[in-house]
């Protein structure tokens, strides 16, 4: 409540004429101006702030677009290139919770003295004998023997069928047999404190009939298409590995390995 | 007027942002297209490895009998594909095997097991089909008489 400037009477801010003397109410009118002024300023701060806001909402959205987009080309990327790990891990998996049968089969491979077969299943099927809580460890030796004998087999036959064109890989396919039969020969006749010593010591009797077979099987195609003595096929395994290749090389030779037919 | 240019700047720097912004967005879009494809690509070369029936052919046909012998190999670890062109050129594979191992018992001297990869022979060259015209360059390859 305020007092009339001219008659004194009682007045209020929005009275803008006194009621009792009827004079302009000076303070009513400034009152107006600046509530007037307020609301304006009010209003621009207003819109100001929602056009901010609209903005920076814009901004937000492209930002979270922005980072998910980000993370879906990390995930992707990853995927892609630990492919082949997760293909084995779920190989592994399934190799874990299949014991049972692919063991039925790895026996099957193993009657049938199909032991390229029984590698290349096991190599397919991402069998190996040193995870945990599976029965495969009985057969790591036999699996590492297939393994050696599969490509013993698969790069002498490559050597023997080799083309005149493709001569520059010979070497490498001599190399690939010393190393092979080398390893077969370190589980049949491991060293003493190789590990392999005391697991062939355990083994089935017709897994060491089976890796015994595939030792004949190496001396018989030695002989056979390295044109070898028996006395010589015996003989390889006890040369040094440079020895092996030097011989090969020299045996490829007279057989005429890699050379074009005239 | 001071207000007005002071956000005048403001509402352009906000545009160049999101004109920046809207830029990268479409890069990463095409980064995440080629990415995914080519995820695809490393996924099903990964999981599908069975050799090719052309691969196959190809060897048959150019003689390499010991690369055949490894797609073979591959391919019956992978459960195998028991038709058409592709159960010949098994077959193809299947009789050089055995013949290779025929000659090396033979010439150790192991007649039983000779005669056994002799079988397994003659019944690969049943299922050589068409392919049958390759046991003679098979046998030649071999040294078999």
């Amino acid at each position: 409540m305020m007092k009339c400037k001219y008659c004194g009477g009682n007045l209020t801010l929005e009275q803008a004429y006194c009621p009792h003397c009827g004079r302009p109410n000076e303070e009513a009118a400034q009152h107006v101006k600046d509530m007037e002024h307020y609301k304006s300023n009010f209003e621009d701060t207003k819109s100001d702030v929602y056009e901010v806001a609209e903005k920076n909402t814009e901004i937000m959205s492209h930002m979270i677009i922005i980072t998910v987009l980000v993370i879906l080309c990390v995930v992707v990327f990853v995927v892609s290139a630990r492919s082949w790990s997760i293909h084995r891990g779920l190989l592994q998996f399934d190799a874990g919770i299949r014991q049972s049968s692919y063991m039925k089969q790895m026996e099957q491979y193993l009657e049938d003295e199909d032991y390229i077969g029984l590698s290349a299943f096991c190599d397919r099927h991402y069998i190996r004998p040193y995870s945990s809580n599976n029965n495969y460890e009985k057969y790591q030796l036999l699996m590492e023997a297939s393994g050696a004998y599969r490509y013993f087999y698969e790069s002498l036959m490559k050597a023997v069928t080799i083309n005149s064109g493709n001569v520059s890989i010979l070497p490498g396919l001599y190399e690939n047999i010393s190393d092979y039969y080398e390893q077969l020969e370190r589980i049949l006749h491991p060293v003493d404190n190789d590990y392999r010593a005391k697991q062939y010591r355990e083994l089935p009797e017709e897994q060491k009939e089976a890796i015994l077979r595939m030792e004949e099987n190496e001396k018989a195609l030695l002989q056979t298409y390295f044109g070898m003595t028996p006395e010589e096929a015996e003989n390889f395994g006890t040369m040094s590995n440079a020895q092996k290749i030097l011989f090969l090389e020299e045996k490829g030779e007279v057989m005429g390995y890699g050379k074009s037919e005239e | 007027m001071v207000n007005l240019k002071s956000k005048l700047k403001q509402a352009q720097k906000q545009r160049g942002a999101l004109l920046v912004m809207n830029l990268v967005i479409i890069a990463l879009c095409l980064i995440l297209f080629w990415g995914t494809i080519h995820m695809f690509r490393q996924l099903n070369d990964a999981f599908s490895r069975p050799a090719k029936t052309n691969w196959m052919e190809n060897n048959v046909q150019s003689e390499n009998y010991a690369y055949l012998l490894v797609n073979y190999h591959e391919d019956m670890a992978y459960g195998g594909l028991l038709s058409g062109t592709k159960k010949e050129c098994y077959g193809v594979a299947r009789y050089f095997e055995a013949a290779s191992m025929y000659k090396a018992f033979l010439q150790t001297g192991d007649t039983e097991r000779a005669a056994r990869e002799k079988e397994k022979m003659d019944a690969a060259y049943e299922e050589m089909g068409d392919w049958n015209i390759a046991a003679d360059s098979i046998r030649e390859r071999l040294g078999l008489d």
